[in-house]
């Protein structure tokens, strides 16, 4: 029992040691690699429960034969099942080393890997072994494949199509050929043209190689001062205080106007509009001192 | 406002007999046309004036024009009562 709960306690501390991922390495490392007759030998195992059209075409839905299929097989069904995950096994440190080289493109090395032991999976069950290819060299065109729509889809915050991506790339390129021939940069017409792309798609691609980070909108507008960036960005519901002001302006004259007209007059705007109310007193409406002066110029007749 | 001109129901306003007959009480002594004729001349004074002040001037036909359409009269409204101090939006 002793024995047992020294172990436990040992297997414990190691886990608290190690990260998951170093785990994870001093696992993988322990297999031993295949050789290429070997590869050849489990890939045939393979094929014999493999599931099979009557073309002779295999199928990305269904891998295995059932019940329902020719020459069904239960033995040869677990047997390829066995020899898949020998293969799969064998090959995990290429998918570590293929990963290493996708590291700080904005998703972390355990993902990278995890989709990569996807890819690896699917590159085995699409494997063929009479083109006499090794399994690593046929596998790490999937496993790459994987890690670069993984990249393409999560590495961002803002998600970019993995066409635009693409074309970015491409523009990139074009770029640097263009600055070198001609010693300018390119327009936007010039990059559709020679990308064979509509403007709009030339412009989100250069949007994308100008700005491939995105910025928090807390972050500090400048290096100094204490403004964020939201503090840039219009509110579009509220007044603009340059409407409150022309608004105010445009009742101060109006007011100045109906002050001017006659008693009866003004009057019958009020009675027609429905301000049936009298106002208290002229006096008290906003009257500056210059306006003050024009009505007793006006009352003495000047 | 759906015959393109400002109805009686549109707001709540008097009609020229109404105000009229109000005016006689005080005093007054104008026909429901006279009352009409004053209040489009008081408004177009209005509208004159405000096109003045913001630089751009208008002619008196435009003027009657504008005064007319139910719009103008509509909008007006709110503005005449903030001018006398029923409301304020601000």
């Amino acid at each position: 029992m002793e024995a047992i709960a020294n172990k436990e306690n040992k297997e414990k501390k190691r886990k608290e040691q190690y990260s998951s991922l170093s785990i994870y390495f001093s696992e993988v490392d322990g297999g031993k690699l295949l050789t290429k007759q070997q590869e050849i030998q489990l890939a045939k195992s393979m094929d014999m429960a493999r599931y099979r059209d009557k073309d002779g075409k295999t199928s990305d839905e269904k891998l295995w034969k059932d019940e329902n299929d020719e020459n069904f097989d239960v033995k040869a069904l677990y047997k390829a099942k066995k020899a898949r995950e020998k293969l799969i096994s064998s090959n995990l440190r290429l998918v570590a080393s293929v990963a290493k080289n996708f590291q700080g493109k904005g998703c972390e090395f355990e993902d990278l890997i995890q989709e990569g032991n996807i890819g690896l999976m699917d590159g085995i069950d699409r494997f063929d072994w009479t083109r006499n290819l090794k399994i690593s060299t046929y596998c790490c065109w999937w496993i790459r494949q994987r890690i670069d729509r993984l990249i393409a889809n999560h590495g961002r915050t803002v998600r970019v199509p993995v066409h635009v991506q693409n074309l970015a790339s491409k523009l990139r390129n074009m770029v640097e050929k263009f600055n070198e021939d001609f010693d300018c940069n390119p327009t936007v017409e010039e990059i559709s043209e020679s990308l064979d792309c509509s403007t709009d798609m030339a412009k989100a691609a250069l949007l994308s190689v100008i700005s491939p980070t995105n910025v928090a909108i807390d972050h500090a507008a400048s290096s100094e001062g204490d403004d964020n960036l939201h503090s840039y960005i219009e509110d579009e519901n509220s007044i603009n205080p340059l409407d409150i002001l022309s608004h105010k302006e445009l009742v101060r004259s109006i007011r100045k106007i109906i002050k001017d007209l006659p008693p009866r007059d003004e009057k019958i705007i009020r009675l027609r509009f429905g301000i049936t109310e009298d106002p208290k007193d002229f006096e008290s409406w906003r009257i500056t001192e210059k306006e003050l002066m024009d009505l007793e110029a006006r009352k003495n007749g000047k | 406002m759906e015959n393109k001109y400002a109805t009686l129901d549109d707001f709540t306003t008097k009609g020229f007999r109404s105000i009229t007959e109000e005016l006689k009480k005080q005093g007054y002594s104008l026909t429901p046309a006279r009352v009409r004729i004053i209040l489009m001349s008081s408004l177009e004074k209005i509208v004159r004036d405000i096109a003045m002040r913001y630089g751009k001037p208008i002619s008196k036909k435009s003027a009657k024009e504008i005064v007319k359409h139910p719009d103008f009269q509509n909008r007006i409204v709110p503005i005449l009562d903030m001018v006398y101090g029923k409301e304020n939006t601000y």
